[in-house]
C-alpha cells in the first residue's frame, strides 16, 4: 500500500483527504511559548490599567468638580464686574472710589470698562451708579 | 365808588378761582427733605433707602440736594416711582463738599386717602471726600403740602 492517492477518487475528495489525514504543521516551540506568554499577560493585565477605564473613571470624578467650579466663577464675575472696591457689594461708593482713582490719575484696570466704549471714564462710574440704586437687583 | 365795588369784586373772583376746592379723602402731594450729618468730615457719596411701612404713598419724583455738589439729581431707578421703594445715591468729586448737616435730596410723594403713611429711611453707604467709610447720620422732614 502506498500513499499516493487513489487515481480514480475526484480531485476535490483528494484535496479534502490530505487535509484532514495528512502531515500536521509543526508549530515551533519557542513561538508557542511566545503566544502563550502574551496570552497570559494580557489575561493577567489590571483593569485599572485600561486606558480607556482610567480616562472614563477621571473624568466621571471631575465632573462634579468643573459643575463647582463653574458655578462659583459665574458668581464671582457677575459680582466682580461693577464691586470696584470689591468688598462683596455694588454700592455708590464703587461709583465714587472709580471716579476718584480717575480724577488722581490713577490706572484702572481694563474690566471697569463697563459700556465697551474702550476706555474707562466717568460713563461708567455712572454705570456703577445706575446699578447700585436698581430696585431688584 | 363803582371802581372801588369792581375791584372788590375782582379780587373775590381772583380768590375764588386760585383756591380749588379739596374733596375730603383725594390725594396729596408732599415732598420730604432728607438731611445728611457727616460731623466735622466732608460728603464725597451717601446712599439711602426710602421705604413707605404702612399707608397710601407713592414716590412720584426724587431732586438733589442745597449743596451745590448735590444739587444735581441723584441716581435712582426710574423703575422706583410710582411704589413705595427706592434707593437713591449720589457722589461727588468737586473740591467743595459740605461739612455737618445737609440736604442730600428731596422726595416727592403722592399720598392717597386713609391713614397717615409710615416711612422708614436707611442709609445704606456714606463716605468722605477721600472715599473713606463715613459715620453719618439720616434724618428726613416733611416740607409742604400742595
Amino acid at each position: 500500500m502506498t500513499d499516493e492517492p487513489d487515481p480514480k477518487l475526484p480531485p476535490a475528495l483528494q484535496r479534502d483527504l490530505r487535509r484532514m489525514f495528512g502531515p500536521q504543521v509543526r508549530i515551533p516551540a519557542a513561538v508557542d511559548a511566545q503566544l502563550a506568554a502574551a496570552a497570559r499577560r494580557r489575561r493577567l493585565r489590571p483593569v485599572w490599567l485600561r486606558p480607556v477605564l482610567v480616562a472614563a473613571a477621571i473624568v466621571l470624578l471631575a465632573l462634579p468638580l468643573v459643575f463647582t467650579w463653574l458655578r462659583q466663577s459665574a458668581t464671582t464675575t457677575a459680582i466682580a464686574r461693577e464691586d470696584f472696591d470689591r468688598n462683596g457689594r455694588v454700592d455708590v461708593l464703587d461709583a465714587y472710589r472709580l471716579a476718584l482713582a480717575l480724577q488722581r490719575g490713577q490706572s484702572v484696570p481694563a474690566t471697569f470698562d463697563l459700556d465697551g466704549d474702550g476706555r474707562v471714564d466717568a460713563h461708567d462710574a455712572d454705570r456703577i451708579a445706575a446699578r447700585a440704586v436698581r430696585i431688584g437687583g | 365808588m363803582t371802581r372801588l365795588l369792581l375791584t372788590l369784586l375782582l379780587c373775590w373772583f381772583g380768590a375764588s378761582a386760585g383756591v380749588a376746592p379739596q374733596e375730603p379723602g383725594s390725594p396729596t402731594f408732599a415732598a420730604f427733605d432728607v438731611f445728611v450729618d457727616s460731623g466735622n468730615k466732608a460728603l464725597g457719596a451717601w446712599q439711602f433707602e426710602w421705604v413707605v411701612k404702612a399707608g397710601n404713598a407713592k414716590i412720584v419724583g426724587v431732586e438733589g440736594g442745597a449743596a451745590a455738589a448735590f444739587a444735581q439729581a441723584p441716581y435712582y431707578d426710574p423703575a422706583a416711582l410710582q411704589s413705595g421703594r427706592i434707593v437713591i445715591a449720589a457722589f461727588s468729586t468737586q473740591k467743595d463738599l459740605p461739612v455737618g448737616r445737609t440736604r442730600i435730596a428731596r422726595v416727592h410723594l403722592l399720598i392717597g386717602s386713609g391713614a397717615s403713611p409710615q416711612f422708614e429711611v436707611q442709609l445704606h453707604a456714606c463716605a468722605d471726600g477721600q472715599g473713606e467709610p463715613l459715620a453719618a447720620t439720616v434724618a428726613w422732614q416733611k416740607m409742604e403740602s400742595k
